[in-house]
């Protein structure tokens, strides 16, 4: 009843998990842009190592959720802690299906556009490893700092926020151009996999919020 | 002997009844294996029976004039009533039933203590009420005082799973406490037993039902309080048992199931949710008024069956 070993087994396995997806959507980033760039050996490499991320941060996951079952943490928070560890796997889910539509569908980015894209995969890195400080700081902290925290959150949220512009930005210009409607949609459906990533991260930080929110007596 | 066999099924369908409310939040939230949660809620109830028991013995055996007889009926009464309800899935509480009971024998032998019933139903009034209160002060003092541990997520997981036992503890000595002058006060008040052979033989009956009958209800209430919040639910039994142990103090047997009500209810009140609703009041009203109805009609017939009005 006193022992913390199961929370502590669990706790590790989180930051474990978050870190491997981070690395995935760092691997994503540069996967798409050396394939934006025409090196498709060095995308096909980094393809591959978004796959195999993602597969560790799935074993993670099953890990995670077993000793969930066993009883680490109260019953009350464990189908949030859940929820948040599914959100951060599926930031990895979309950040292998934006390298494999990359290197398996191989759309045409229109050079003007390249720019607008490589913005949007830098903020997402960055919103990402915003999701991971706040997640370390929910589960580190007795004392949460509930302003910076929220600050934080909002951060994020701010992000979101700019990639939607961006991307709003980014699809005028391309139906605006001369390129073949196939081609037009092809590009679209591929910003709009890199854009899928934010939300899930936007998702993932607001499930952190309302753990925050459980947690106040 | 077979007097005391009506004491002895009314303790063991009290126990069967009543563990739930001090220790069914633990085992429906899997923090404490059934086993563990029944063996502790035996000892506790048996503890709190022969510590605290005897000081509401003399109540309960002084609302009528009883002899082993009338003593042996009131306890089948309540105890029938108890087991007749609880099929029904209605709520039902062992100190109404046989305090509704012994009225009933007061009325039909001319000895009922009115004084006493006032203090009794006085205090069945407040038991909620008073549960709400201490409730709403311990959900805001303790998180107040325990919000830094509460606030960090392993830290809460500890405390809350300790917390949640030792207040199951601590509301199954409140509960042997306080109940077990349901189950033998009348043999008190009949002269067969003295108040601490009362509360021994009491409380080994309650524990007995506890251990051999108690799973089911526990669990149905536990996964009915347990889902407010952990901190909630060890506040909740927390109040009931005080409620239930200041209730002792004053020497009148009350409902653990409606303190346990009225401490949601507060805590509801204090979190500024709509905590009351006709249902839950109906629920309370309901106890008040048809359980020593129906156990004091029921009483009456056994009386009228018996041939206690043609001696």
């Amino acid at each position: 009843m006193l022992s913390t070993s199961k929370e502590k087994k669990v706790k590790e396995l989180i930051l474990n998990h978050l870190k491997t997806v981070n690395q995935c959507v760092l691997k994503a980033r540069d996967c798409i842009a050396v394939f934006m760039d025409g090196d498709i050996e060095a995308a096909e490499s980094l393809r591959v190592s978004v796959d195999r991320l993602e597969d560790e941060a799935d074993d993670i996951r099953r890990t995670i959720v077993s000793s969930l079952g066993e009883g680490a943490f109260l019953p009350i928070l464990r189908g949030d802690i859940h929820s948040l560890v599914s959100l951060v796997d599926d930031i990895a889910g979309l950040a292998e299906d934006l390298s494999d539509m990359a290197l398996g569908e191989r759309p045409h980015i229109p050079g003007e556009l390249i720019p607008g894209i490589q913005e949007i995969a830098e903020k997402t890195v960055g919103q990402c490893q915003q999701l991971c400080d706040i997640t370390v700081e929910f589960l580190s902290k007795a004392r949460l700092r509930r302003k910076r925290f929220a600050e934080q959150i909002h951060t994020v949220v701010t992000a979101e926020h700019d990639i939607d512009e961006i991307e709003w930005r980014l699809t005028r210009a391309l139906f605006d151009s001369n390129l073949p409607l196939a081609d037009k949609q092809h590009a679209k459906q591929f910003i709009t996999r890199l854009t899928l990533i934010s939300n899930k991260i936007e998702d993932a930080s607001d499930q952190v919020a309302e753990l925050t929110i459980k947690m106040q007596a | 002997m077979w007097y005391f066999s009506s004491g002895a099924f009314l303790g063991w369908g009290l126990g069967a009844n009543d563990a739930a409310n001090v220790m069914g939040t633990g085992v429906a939230a899997n923090l404490v294996k059934y086993r563990t949660a029944v063996c502790l809620v035996a000892v506790f109830v048996i503890v709190g029976a022969v510590v605290e028991g005897p000081k509401v013995m003399n109540t309960v055996g002084s609302l009528a004039k009883l002899d082993i007889n009338l003593a042996f009926l009131a306890a089948l009464s309540a105890g029938l009533v108890m087991f007749i309800m609880s099929g029904l899935a209605l709520p039902i509480s062992a100190s109404q039933a046989i305090v509704g009971a012994l009225i009933a024998i007061g009325l039909a032998n001319g000895t009922a203590e009115f004084s006493l019933l006032r203090k009794v139903v006085l205090c069945w009034i407040l038991t909620p009420i008073g549960a709400a209160v201490i409730s709403g002060i311990a959900y805001r003092l303790l998180g107040f005082l325990l919000k830094p541990v509460l606030s960090d997520i392993t830290l809460r997981t500890v405390l809350l799973r300790i917390a949640i036992v030792v207040a199951g503890c601590y509301g199954s000595y409140a509960l042997g406490g306080n109940n077990v002058a349901n189950v033998s006060g009348v043999y008190v008040g009949a002269g067969y037993m003295s108040p601490l052979g009362a509360a021994l033989f009491g409380g080994f009956f309650i524990a007995l039902g506890v251990l051999t009958y108690s799973k089911k209800v526990m669990m149905t209430v536990g996964r009915d309080i347990f889902p407010l919040d952990s901190f909630t639910a060890f506040v909740a039994v927390l109040s009931q048992a005080i409620t239930a142990h200041i209730f002792t103090q004053i020497g009148v047997p009350v409902s653990s199931s409606q303190a346990i009500v009225g401490a949601v209810i507060g805590i509801g009140l204090v979190k500024n949710m709509n905590a009351i609703s006709v249902k839950i009041v109906a629920r309370i009203l309901f106890g008040w008024i048809a359980t020593p109805v129906v156990a004091g009609a029921m009483c009456y017939a056994l009386l009228i069956l018996s041939g206690f009005f043609r001696a």
